[in-house]
């Protein structure tokens, strides 16, 4: 069982490569719209049932705090748009919990010729290889997976993926200085950056640019970091101790995975709130 | 000093050195957040949500270190 910091490619289709995190946002997507389709049917106003009440406790106190940080029309337009972020995370965080996630996979057969050659050095063949076409991080195998065979794992927590993460970061604040054109025009937007036109605010507008880029980095690596920290911390201790001494650290990665949804949200609307404040102070 | 044991290494000190700042400010982080709702008990949860908020800033920069250190191998 080998932890690699890229995504195991699956399957081709039409030159898209499908990685296993692909696949996995994919079952996520597809197991909140269930949910939502659920939720969402009967609904009834003077008569809800316990699932409609649970729902609003929950939705609605989101919304309060929304309206608490934007203000009562802007978290009536932009509330969905940051609502999906955190629902999304918090599927995608615990969707790595769940227990055939890290080991369902596909073992195919390894040539011996490949991995021996990107790995004699020192002239000793040690039994942890690293495929040289991926980066490893840990490499242990166990059970059936012998060790001329390499193992594709078929699942994979999706904001384990670089990719993804940054993905969702470029959504976010793509989408906060969109809506800042949005409420203040094209004008009030370039203000955001650059107060007036003398040498210093110039410069200084220019390292607020720099500083969004900053986010962008920031909101991706602390969602990645600390969902393929718990990943590989579960796993070595999986192969540390027996099953039921790592349920303590799956308890704390449930709330991580709670806590990064969270704050994804509340960063996006903390940001978006600032940029398009549009009554001077 | 051969490649390997250079990444060990580096990735003990990006770890080590790195977790220092962000253990301190998250401790100053709580130990401000304790004494405001000592002071104010009713407004607890709008302390409480803010200090989450500034903890998780405090804690991606020790998530920095630590992505260095899982991703420092011998190329």
């Amino acid at each position: 069982m080998d932890i690699s910091l890229a995504p195991e490619i699956i399957t081709e289709i039409a030159g898209l490569q499908i990685t296993n995190a692909v696949l996995s946002a994919m079952i996520v997507v597809l197991i909140i719209l269930l949910l939502a389709v659920l939720l969402g049917s009967r609904l009834n106003i003077q008569n809800p049932s316990k699932r409609q009440v649970l729902t609003e406790m929950v939705i609605g106190g989101f919304y309060n705090m929304s309206r608490d940080i934007l203000g009562n029309t802007k978290a009536q337009r932009y509330f969905s748009f940051i609502f999906t972020f955190f629902v999304f995370i918090l599927f995608a965080n615990w969707w790595g919990l769940l227990p055939f996630v890290p080991s369902t996979g596909i073992i195919h057969a390894e040539s011996h010729t490949e991995s021996s050659s990107a790995q004699d050095d020192h002239g000793e063949t040690t039994d942890n290889k690293c495929l040289s076409s991926q980066t490893c991080v840990y490499n242990f195998n166990e059970g059936e997976v012998e060790d001329h065979e390499h193992i594709t794992h078929l699942f994979r927590a999706p904001t384990t993926d670089v990719s993804m993460t940054l993905a969702l970061a470029v959504i976010s604040v793509l989408f906060t200085n969109l809506f800042a054109v949005r409420e203040k025009g094209f004008l009030g937007f370039i203000k955001n950056y650059f107060h007036s036109w003398n040498p210093i605010t110039i410069l200084v507008g220019l390292i607020e640019v720099v500083s969004e880029l900053g986010k962008l980095i920031s909101f991706s690596f602390r969602l990645f970091g600390n969902i393929f920290a718990g990943e590989v911390l579960l796993l070595v201790l999986t192969s540390l101790t027996f099953g039921i001494a790592t349920l303590p650290f799956l308890g704390l990665e449930i709330f991580i995975g709670f806590i990064q949804a969270f704050v994804f949200m509340m960063l996006t609307m903390v940001f978006m709130s600032i940029s398009t404040q549009t009554q001077s102070h | 000093m051969d490649p390997e044991a250079a990444s060990l290494i580096a990735k003990g000190i990006a770890i080590g050195i790195g977790a220092l700042g962000p253990g301190i400010g998250i401790g100053l982080i709580g130990a401000k957040a304790m004494e405001a709702i000592g002071r104010n008990p009713e407004v607890e949860n709008k302390i409480r949500t803010n200090m989450i908020l500034a903890i998780v800033f405090a804690e991606s920069i020790a998530i920095y270190a630590l992505v260095i250190a899982l991703i420092a191998n011998p190329a």
